[in-house]
């Protein structure tokens, strides 16, 4: 690699909230006060699906904390949220159509009291028939949300002529984001008319939104404020904006602030996961090991309402040939209703499941074949040049035969047959995986796909930025920092990020897709072109002026030329000396595609990020527990604007989709969840941390802002595919279900040893 | 009007080296005690179980999960929360590594960790990286992938002053 | 909802008191159970009577042939106290695979008992330490096995007041293997635990006691499989045999954590690796 040139970009800055998060002293949603604040706490339907008929307050109406209860009948505007659609109801006015959906907003002076409260009301409704499966479910076209077709060449036809094809049904299960913040929202109405909502969130528009619909307000007079917020991972992605609608109706209704917190109970029960998914995936090969067809059939199940299971399916239809180079490809893709919690985005957004399957499959043929999987897979993958399923020109920016071979040589991948188990009842092997990412929204929600971004350089040289993407932990405050700092050339510890405002910033959809390096950089780097022209200008003018020779170079703040130099702040004070234009908006909208969404044929994403993971992994044949002990990963996601807090990422995406493959598995029995918290729900800890081998392979892409990418989902994307492929490859058992549980794996460990 | 007949219980405790004397609802967690009466908010809840650690503090000197504490059976003890960790041994240093290697992510675990990490170094001073994870496994983190926290703890480890 | 707390230092303040209080006084210990059950639903009581601090509750102390452990010692105490690494190695043991390290300062054997789960980890490892119950009420104690204490899921004979002052765990010589089937790799609620604690002569098991926990309705007293190993020559052909027995001593069920089918296959594999850790 290249020395970097740059004096911000490309370094290890160390975090810009990391002091105050430190002191305790980070304002998250819950920690607000407000004086005579209410707290309101949803009373939810008690069954998976039922005719609510009354909300019985007998029991809590006369204790003197009790302030009121909210029913849908108090919605001033529309109830029913737009997300997508608008079928999903703030509160429920007929029929729940899912356990624990809301039907009520309890209110009362303090906080415990309104948890004791709100158990004692009583929703009285009348128990419903309801469906939980998604095959029974797809009987009635009506209860399809949406369904997708990627259509190139002739994959039926093609499979037929193939030497080699594999054809099998996989199965995935849901996750829980379980980010550390439950979901909390503030909602203050002002005598002045206003709304405005604290909201732990990653899309304040979307909650403008929600605002608006829920009391009728037009969007002038509704502010969404982000406050600090404990991870996001898409699970603050749409549902805060349910949570602070509902705050923001029981504020305008009592005229006083009004907090909504949910425990992690309810978190677990009512708001949005990772859907669980049926797939079922061919693939052929011709005799020289060339992938000639795909076909894929892939359902997800919605849960009871549409919400953002569209875009999601599109995401995972768009990728679920996996990132080869294949000429004929069929995906049909459906996302299906059924009584149970809905589900949205979480980090990977459609892709994960099905690179479960695809890469599950893809070594499968490989092993039929008879070729090494990597060597199988630098074969087929895309190139430069290549088209994608959707018939997409992969033109710049492509690293996935560079990542494969990174990983290949890292894991001493020709040697993992010498690996030996830490006991004899063990076995141990290798497996690898591969996924591509397309970065932004993509051309189904291309219209949400811009950022703006206000940059304020203030007299003293110090600078406030607002922009429209958040900071959920990920650092974007810091990387986006270094974008500002290198443009205009300003020291980091000058620049603060204020809190997004909905106020403040034009809408600049939400933060999400990997998207905001590259959207809010861009939106950045727009606002500070004509600011750095009059730095560097004033700069270059005032060294001149001073006697300087020779060129002039700027770099860690200081601007110098031969032996002079002035500081970034004197150069400021002359800018203002010279009253120059020393704030500005910047706006960047993501370049334009092309595509049809009737055959799913065209620019799907505007570049994609690519990942090479090899998971190394022990399994105990006595007792199918899994033991992952290392990742070794490598991915290209561009430009590394900051190292360490990319690689601080990319270990907590890996991680993330270990403990989905191997660990998280929410039951839903009857349509009622039975382990709805850390208790049951298992996440990884510490002790259950692999070992991480990491590597980043940077290919420029030329519109990225210093030719960035993007990085937050992609680390998750396929582990599950390199899990599996090393349990196979360990112990010889053909897994097709998340996660890989020990009760499973040992069922298919004995079903082998019988057959042998 | 139903009255209530809560009798407030009397409590006097050292929280970060101050002390409380006073009457609190006896129906109070540890938690909501340091939240809503101290309006100490660094102390964070994120289960609820004692399966998250988030809300992780010092009582007289180890760790405990604050709520799955009463308030009232802290009385005539010593209590140290994240704003107090500067007081104590590896407080300060634990807080430099967790910024130098970039162990802060959303940063509601964080003072969690802290308080978990402050206590096995205080015991053992020559943790290795097995203790530190053996020590930090009660706390949960969705963001990091916990290598960089073990590192963190490595530093402190080290440079403690 | 509570109304009121109180807090007593020694058992003669509580007897003193107690029955002055409401009729719905419930006792508090560690409180890492009944704390979330205030939390989360209704503890259905108005009085909280805080146990945790009584002194005769928080000692451990030795007699000639037994050890007495007071019922609100933290978990974590075991693992620094010498009297237990020596003498009740089990409860030792079980102290790395006990919730996570804070919760361990904070919950207590004496609750784990009275909480009577069939994943109680510490109740797993009295049973095998051959461990009786000192029950008071109003100062007047008796001794009782573990399963008069134990009736069934969370259900315990004691009478209203009745608190669980300690447990008598005799001196015998013996080793001990704990072994914790968890959903991750430590930290969990167990989906089947073996504890063997015995005494190897030779090849021979002299003395032996197993138990098991998460396997049926409460932990269970593997007495059969105990029986059928005392005085064995270990042999494959005997290891199998009692994985058999055990198989049938123990009553799985199917739920969220796992099944009957591996619960039932999971205590056989540990009877067995807890058999060789003793041999070798």
């Amino acid at each position: 690699m290249s020395k970097n040139k740059y004096s911000f970009v490309g370094r290890d800055i160390e975090r810009v909230d990391a002091d105050v998060k430190l002191l305790g002293k980070a304002v998250y949603g819950d920690d607000l006060s407000f004086a005579d604040m209410l707290y309101g706490v949803m009373i939810r339907s008690p069954y998976p699906r039922a005719r609510i008929k009354s909300i019985d307050i007998s029991a809590v109406e006369d204790d003197k904390d009790f302030v009121r209860v909210i029913t849908a009948s108090d919605i001033l505007g529309k109830n029913g949220w737009p997300v997508l659609d608008d079928t999903y109801p703030f509160l429920v006015s007929d029929i729940a159509e899912f356990h624990s959906q809301p039907v009520a907003i309890l209110v009362a002076k303090n906080n415990f009291k309104a948890r004791e409260l709100a158990k004692k009301v009583n929703v009285v409704c009348d128990k419903l028939d309801f469906n939980d499966d998604i095959f029974e479910s797809m009987k009635d076209k009506k209860n399809i949300f949406s369904n997708f077709v990627v259509k190139k060449g002739n994959a039926l036809e093609e499979i037929k002529k193939c030497e080699y094809v594999v054809e099998k049904e996989f199965h995935t299960n849901y996750q829980v984001h379980s980010y550390l913040e439950p979901q909390v929202a503030t909602g203050v109405f002002s005598d002045d008319g206003t709304i405005t909502v604290y909201s732990s969130t990653q899309c304040p528009f979307y909650i403008l939104d929600a605002v608006c619909a829920v009391t009728g307000f037009t969007a002038n007079k509704v502010r969404i404020i982000q406050t600090v917020t404990g991870g996001g991972f898409g699970g603050k992605e749409d549902v805060p904006a349910l949570v602070g609608a509902h705050a923001a109706l029981a504020s305008y209704i009592t005229r006083k602030p009004v907090r909504i917190c949910y425990d992690r109970a309810e978190d677990f029960r009512a708001m949005s996961k990772r859907h669980p998914s049926y797939s079922k995936v061919v693939y052929g090969a011709d005799k020289n090991g060339r992938i000639k067809a795909c076909i894929v059939k892939y359902i997800l199940d919605g849960g009871a309402y549409s919400t953002l299971s569209p875009l999601v399916l599109w995401r995972g239809t768009i990728h679920a040939a996996g990132p080869y180079d294949i000429d004929n490809v069929l995906i049909e893709s459906y996302a299906v209703k059924t009584n149970k919690v809905p589900c949205g985005a979480f980090r990977g957004f459609g892709q994960p499941q099905i690179s479960f399957s695809t890469e599950s499959l893809i070594d499968d043929l490989a092993e039929k074949i008879g070729m090494d999987p990597l060597d199988f897979r630098l074969k087929n993958i895309l190139k430069k040049n290549s088209l994608t399923a959707t018939s997409q020109k992969i033109t710049e920016s492509i690293g996935l035969s560079d990542l494969i071979k990174t990983v290949r040589k890292n894991s001493n991948w020709y040697n993992r047959k010498n690996l030996t188990p830490s006991s004899p009842n063990k076995k141990r092997g290798l497996g690898c995986s591969i996924a591509y990412y397309g970065v932004g929204l993509g051309a189904k929600g291309k219209l949400l796909d811009r950022a703006g971004a206000y940059l304020n350089v203030y007299k003293d040289g110090s600078v406030c930025i607002n922009i429209g993407n958040t900071e959920m932990g990920q650092g974007a405050f810091t990387v986006l920092s270094q974008i500002a700092s290198e443009m205009i050339n300003c020291p980091i510890k000058n620049i603060r990020f204020a809190e997004v405002d909905t106020s403040k910033v034009p809408d600049s959809g939400p933060t999400v897709a990997s998207r905001t390096t590259l959207m809010s950089g861009n939106a950045i780097i727009e606002a500070a072109k004509p600011i750095r022209k009059n730095i560097f200008k004033t700069a270059y003018d005032m060294l001149k002026l001073s006697g300087g020779k020779g060129i002039m170079i700027a770099s860690d703040g200081l601007f110098s030329m031969g032996d002079k130099v002035v500081k970034f702040n004197d150069v400021i004070k002359e800018c203002f000396n010279k009253r120059m234009k020393m704030s500005e908006q910047g706006w960047y909208v993501s370049p334009d595609t092309s595509f049809n969404i009737e055959n799913g044929q065209g620019e799907a994403y505007i570049v994609y990020s690519y990942a090479a993971n090899i998971a190394d992994v022990e399994i105990d044949t006595e007792t199918g527990v899994i033991d992952v002990k290392k990742i070794y990963s490598a991915f290209d996601v561009g430009r590394v604007v900051n190292p360490s807090l990319a690689m601080g990422q990319a270990q907590g995406g890996v991680l993330q989709g270990m403990s989905w493959a191997v660990y998280e598995n929410l039951v839903i029995n009857d349509g009622v969840m039975k382990n709805p918290g850390f208790t049951d729900y298992i996440v990884a800890t510490s002790l259950d941390m692999p070992d991480y081998d990491i590597e980043f392979v940077e290919k420029y892409y030329s519109n990225g802002p210093y030719k960035a990418k993007g990085l937050g989902e992609l680390p998750l994307i396929a582990v599950s595919g390199a899990v599996r492929n090393a349990v196979k490859n360990a112990a010889g058992i053909d897994i097709t279900y998340l996660p890989l549980l020990p009760e499973k794996n040992l069922k298919l460990i004995k079903l082998r040893n019988n057959n042998r | 009007m139903k009255k209530s007949n809560i009798k407030h219980y009397k409590i006097s405790c050292q929280v970060n080296g101050n002390k409380f004397t006073g009457y609190i609802d006896p129906n109070l967690r540890l938690i909501d005690f340091l939240r809503d009466v101290l309006n100490l908010k660094g102390t964070k809840e994120g289960c609820g179980e004692g399966e998250c650690g988030a809300c992780m503090v010092l009582v007289n000197g180890v760790s405990v999960n604050s709520c799955l504490v009463m308030a009232f059976s802290v009385d005539g003890k010593s209590i140290i929360t994240i704003e107090g960790v500067d007081d104590i041994k590896y407080g300060k240093s634990l807080k430099e590594g967790f910024k130098r290697k970039a162990a802060v992510q959303c940063g509601f675990c964080t003072p969690g960790f802290i308080i978990s990490a402050s206590e096995l170094l205080e015991k053992n001073p020559d943790a290795t990286e097995e203790d530190i994870k053996k020590a930090l496994s009660g706390n949960i983190c969705r963001c990091t992938g916990y290598k960089k926290i073990i590192e963190a703890v490595e530093w402190a480890r080290k440079n403690d002053k | 909802m509570i109304n009121e707390a109180v807090k007593y230092y020694s058992l003669n303040e509580l007897w003193k008191n107690i029955k002055k209080l409401s009729p719905k006084r419930r006792y508090i210990a560690g409180g890492s159970d009944i704390v979330i059950s205030h939390h989360y639903d209704d503890l259905n009581t108005d009085l909280l009577v805080d146990i945790s601090d009584i002194k005769e509750l928080n000692i451990v102390k030795e007699t000639s042939d037994s050890v007495f452990i007071g019922a609100a010692v933290k978990i974590s105490e075991f693992k620094k106290n010498n009297i237990i690494k020596r003498y009740i190695p089990a409860l030792y043991e079980c102290v790395d695979y006990y919730a996570s390290p804070s919760v361990r300062n904070i919950a207590t054997l004496g609750g784990n008992l009275v909480n009577s789960s069939p994943c109680a980890d510490g109740v797993l490892a009295l049973v095998a330490s051959g461990a009786r119950v000192v029950r008071n009420l109003y100062g007047k104690q008796k001794l009782s096995d573990i399963f008069d204490v134990i009736i069934g899921p969370k259900k315990t004979s004691l009478k209203k007041d009745e608190l669980i002052e300690g447990f008598i765990v005799p001196k015998w010589e013996h080793r001990a293997v704990f072994l914790k089937m968890m959903p991750r790799k430590i930290f969990g609620i167990s989906k089947a635990g073996l504890c063997v604690c015995a005494n190897l002569k030779g090849n021979l098991f002299k003395d032996i006691r197993i138990s098991a926990s998460s396997v049926g309705p409460a932990v269970i007293d593997c007495k059969k499989t105990s029986r059928f190993l005392t005085d064995k020559d270990i042999t494959n052909d005997i290891i199998n045999k009692a994985k058999d027995i055990i198989s049938c001593e123990i009553s799985p069920i199917d739920d969220h954590r796992s099944t009957a089918d591996y619960r039932r296959e999971i205590t056989a594999v540990f009877l067995q690796r807890a058999i060789e850790k003793f041999v070798v």
